[in-house]
């Protein structure tokens, strides 16, 4: 059997991981890839939970892995255009940091 | 401990440790991209103990298999080898902390939060988390997500096209 | 599942917009294949108006179908059994409201888009994808639902707003909008998920039943819901990448999703508040209060020190997100009524001013800067008053819909006892003279520095003339016509809140 707390908890922790990712990298690119790291952590919590409802009634509760499947396609799709809009910028500027980014002020 | 035990605790710790390793360790941007596939590749093998075999599949698939493999296209397409080291400023090592200290502050709300037992059903329905029920169920009861799923990707290959092309004729 | 059950009528709106943009797709690669390469810059003029030709017949259409429904008081969803789409009074508003929103922002397009050399017809397919994604998400009653409309409204406009790709500008402002996206999108799915696993569902009838206000994860999810939400209507602090989006986006897109994103999010915040969670309402009313209290104080002060006018009406978007907040933390009917009735008159407005700027674009350079607006009033008198009037409306000053606006949503504040957040409300207002009158004083007081200014086009002076109109109209006379005017529309804004089930 497996602890659905422990399922939980490591949702949690890849969460954060992937905001301080987010938060902290400067690389486009691996930017990027903490808000995948982010949506994967989703797809855990939404996959653990559906196992603690399973069952709960006659039907099979699939809400969680449909949302999941959903998540994953979205992640294609959302994958696709931020790296068109990299590919873009980096013809314009020659750089993926994201320091560089800054013509426009706050 | 049962055996399933012991896979989900190794797998939790190889996604653990990949995730720290591409946000927090790795300078090298392909490294980073197959540290992610680690991850990912252990959250398959979580997803299959907990009987959602289909998502475990599409996991590897999409994720793994095209997702990752697009972000290594670009990376060498446009040519990064490594983080680009643009000049230090002073108040970035304050934002680092900052950043860091905000995120270790959800994580802790987050634990807080999520609960501390949760019942495991041990029977589970005829065929939960195979093609067949979650098939049926996705073209009866979640057409409609579907069909935005299908624009949604029209889109994506619309804007990525626009965005990226050498020149629109 | 017997097929004769299917309500498809409830997926009229969105059926229609979304075969619109397929036929834009379809239509430009038929249209562009007999191309003389002699004049492709007159053939692809000429495509762009079929094209945008194309994208009108789709949103009336939509338009009418969504006004159709509300007028008969249509309330059914799609599918019976496990709904994820509803057609009722709220969302069939919210669709009339969007789709002319788009409808505008298409006709604001057709000229602007050869003048920056960015006439592309995608533009068009995606702007009608986007628009079919607001009306999946205003009219979802499950979880999953919302959020594949909220992807399909965002990742359209990540594309548009990077869409003139060999403009820096417009580059880092489709990424900056991209990754502050993802990120909020991610916040919010997070928050969805401990939703579920709090309750066991995604559909909000489910989540209404089983929803606890005492389990710390079921108020976690919502909280994380809400920032989601806020990243979105971009409030303070979730606010900061609102300047830089604006000013870089090409301005028919930055006025698009301007006024149709804040709609779309500020609608189904209500609904899901309303469907989902209506006992929590008063226990979210602190978040809201800090929230509204916040984006009017630092919209309406950081406006002041701008120099460019998107990244004014940028600020400018902000503090009008703070006072639709206030709406919200109201909470009452009325106050509900007001907030719609409020991103009415908002949309008129601002796709006013930003049609000002679009009609200034020309040669492949925008004219943003206040400076640009330096004695437009010699060379342009017509566009200066309309600029004139907007900004006053936007300002709140007697006399135009803005003060209408303002006064339905501080008077429901009031009398639901939140006077100090109304007082703050008006002297905020106060404030936002100042900045609003800068471009005035600008076209009227400084002398002719810039070359000759572009010829507005017929449909870009279509779209500012029923814009000014609706501003004078509904400000003159707001009780005048027993058919058609600001009570009325409150009147049905309040029908469309008060009959969600």
């Amino acid at each position: 059997m497996v602890p659905i707390e422990h399922v939980t908890a490591l949702s949690a922790a890849l969460f954060t991981i992937g905001v301080i990712g987010v938060l902290v990298r400067r690389n486009l690119i691996v930017i990027l890839m903490s808000v995948e790291l982010m949506l994967n952590a989703v797809n855990l919590a939404f996959v653990g939970f559906n196992r603690v409802w399973a069952g709960t009634t006659e039907q099979p509760l699939l809400d969680g892995h449909v949302f999941v499947l959903m998540v994953i396609t979205v992640a294609a799709a959302e994958v696709a255009v931020g790296l068109g809009i990299v590919i873009a910028l980096v013809r314009n500027r020659d750089s993926v940091n994201i320091e560089d980014v800054s013509i426009l002020r706050w | 401990m049962t055996v399933e035990s012991v896979l989900f605790y190794a797998f939790a710790g190889l996604s653990l440790l990949s995730a720290l390793a591409m946000v927090g360790f790795v300078r090298n941007v392909v490294a980073g991209a197959m540290s992610l596939v680690v991850t990912m590749i252990s959250l398959a093998g979580i997803y299959v103990l907990l009987e959602a075999h289909l998502v475990a599949v599409i996991q590897i698939m999409v994720y793994a298999g095209a997702i990752l493999v697009l972000f290594l296209f670009v990376i060498m397409l446009l040519n990064l080898r490594s983080d680009d080291f643009g000049p230090v400023r002073p108040w970035q090592g304050v934002l680092k902390v900052v950043g860091a200290a905000v995120a270790l502050g959800i994580f802790v709300v987050l634990l807080g939060v999520l609960p501390d037992t949760l019942p495991e059903v041990a029977e589970l329905p005829e065929g939960f988390g195979g093609f067949r029920v979650i098939g049926v169920s996705l073209f009866t009861d979640y057409v409609v997500p579907v069909e935005v799923a299908g624009f949604l990707l029209l889109a994506a290959i619309v804007g990525a096209v626009i965005l990226a092309k050498r020149s629109i004729d | 599942m017997n097929p004769s059950a299917l309500q498809f009528h409830v997926l009229g709106p969105v059926a229609f917009v979304s075969i619109g943009s397929l036929a834009v797709l379809l239509g430009e690669v038929f249209l562009s294949r007999k191309v003389d390469p002699g004049d492709k810059e007159v053939a692809e003029a000429r495509i762009g108006s079929l094209l945008a030709a194309i994208s009108t017949v789709s949103l009336l259409l939509a338009i009418y179908a969504a006004g159709f429904a509300f007028f008969h008081g249509t309330s059914a969803a799609f599918n019976p059994g496990n709904p994820m789409l509803s057609l009722d009074p709220l969302s069939s508003f919210a669709m009339m409201l969007v789709g002319v929103g788009a409808l505008l922002s298409v006709w604001l397009s057709i000229t602007y888009l050869p003048a920056l050399h960015i006439n592309h017809g995608e533009y068009y397919a995606l702007l009608l994808l986007a628009t079919a994604g607001m009306f999946v998400m205003i009219s979802s009653v499950n979880m999953i639902a919302v959020f594949m409309g909220l992807e399909l409204m965002s990742i359209p406009i990540y594309a548009l707003a990077g869409f003139n790709r060999g403009n820096l500008r417009s580059n880092e402002s489709g990424l900056k909008y991209f990754i502050i996206g993802t990120f909020a999108s991610a916040i919010l799915l997070y928050g969805m998920a401990l939703l579920y696993g709090a309750t066991g569902h995604t559909d909000f009838a489910g989540i209404r039943a089983a929803f606890d206000p005492s389990s710390p994860l079921a108020v976690a999810g919502l909280v994380l819901v809400v920032v989601g939400f806020a990243f979105k209507i971009s409030s303070v602090p979730f606010h900061q990448w609102t300047p830089d989006v604006y000013e870089g986006a090409p301005t028919s897109v930055t006025a698009f999703m301007s006024v149709t994103v804040k709609t779309s999010a500020f609608v189904i915040l209500l609904r899901f508040l309303t469907l989902a969670l209506p006992e929590v309402g008063d226990d979210l009313n602190a978040v809201f209060w800090v929230l509204a209290a916040l984006s009017m104080v630092v919209g309406n002060f950081m406006a002041i020190i701008q120099t460019n006018v998107k990244r004014l009406l940028a600020y400018s978007s902000i503090a009008h997100a703070g006072y639709l907040l206030v709406g919200f933390v109201a909470g009452t009917e009325e106050a509900r009524a007001a907030v719609l009735f409020y991103l009415m008159i908002y949309m008129f407005m601002n796709l006013g001013a930003f049609g000002v700027v679009v009609a200034l674009a020309q040669g492949g350079r925008e004219s943003d800067r206040i400076d640009d607006f330096a004695g437009l009033a010699q060379r342009r008198p017509g566009l200066a008053a309309l600029m004139t009037l907007f900004m006053l409306a936007l300002a709140g000053i007697p006399g135009t819909a803005g003060f209408m606006g303002k006064f339905y949503i501080f008077s429901a504040a009031v009398q639901a006892g939140y006077i100090w957040l109304a007082i703050l409300g008006v002297l905020t207002s106060v404030v936002s003279v100042y900045y609003y009158l800068r471009v005035p004083v600008a076209m009227y007081m400084s002398d002719d520095t810039e070359e000759e200014p572009a010829e507005a086009s017929s449909s870009e002076l279509v779209v500012l003339g029923l814009c000014a109109l609706a501003v004078i109209y509904f400000g003159l006379f707001p009780n005048h016509d027993p058919l058609f005017d600001a009570l009325r529309l409150l009147d049905l804004a309040g029908t469309a809140i008060a009959q969600v089930p």
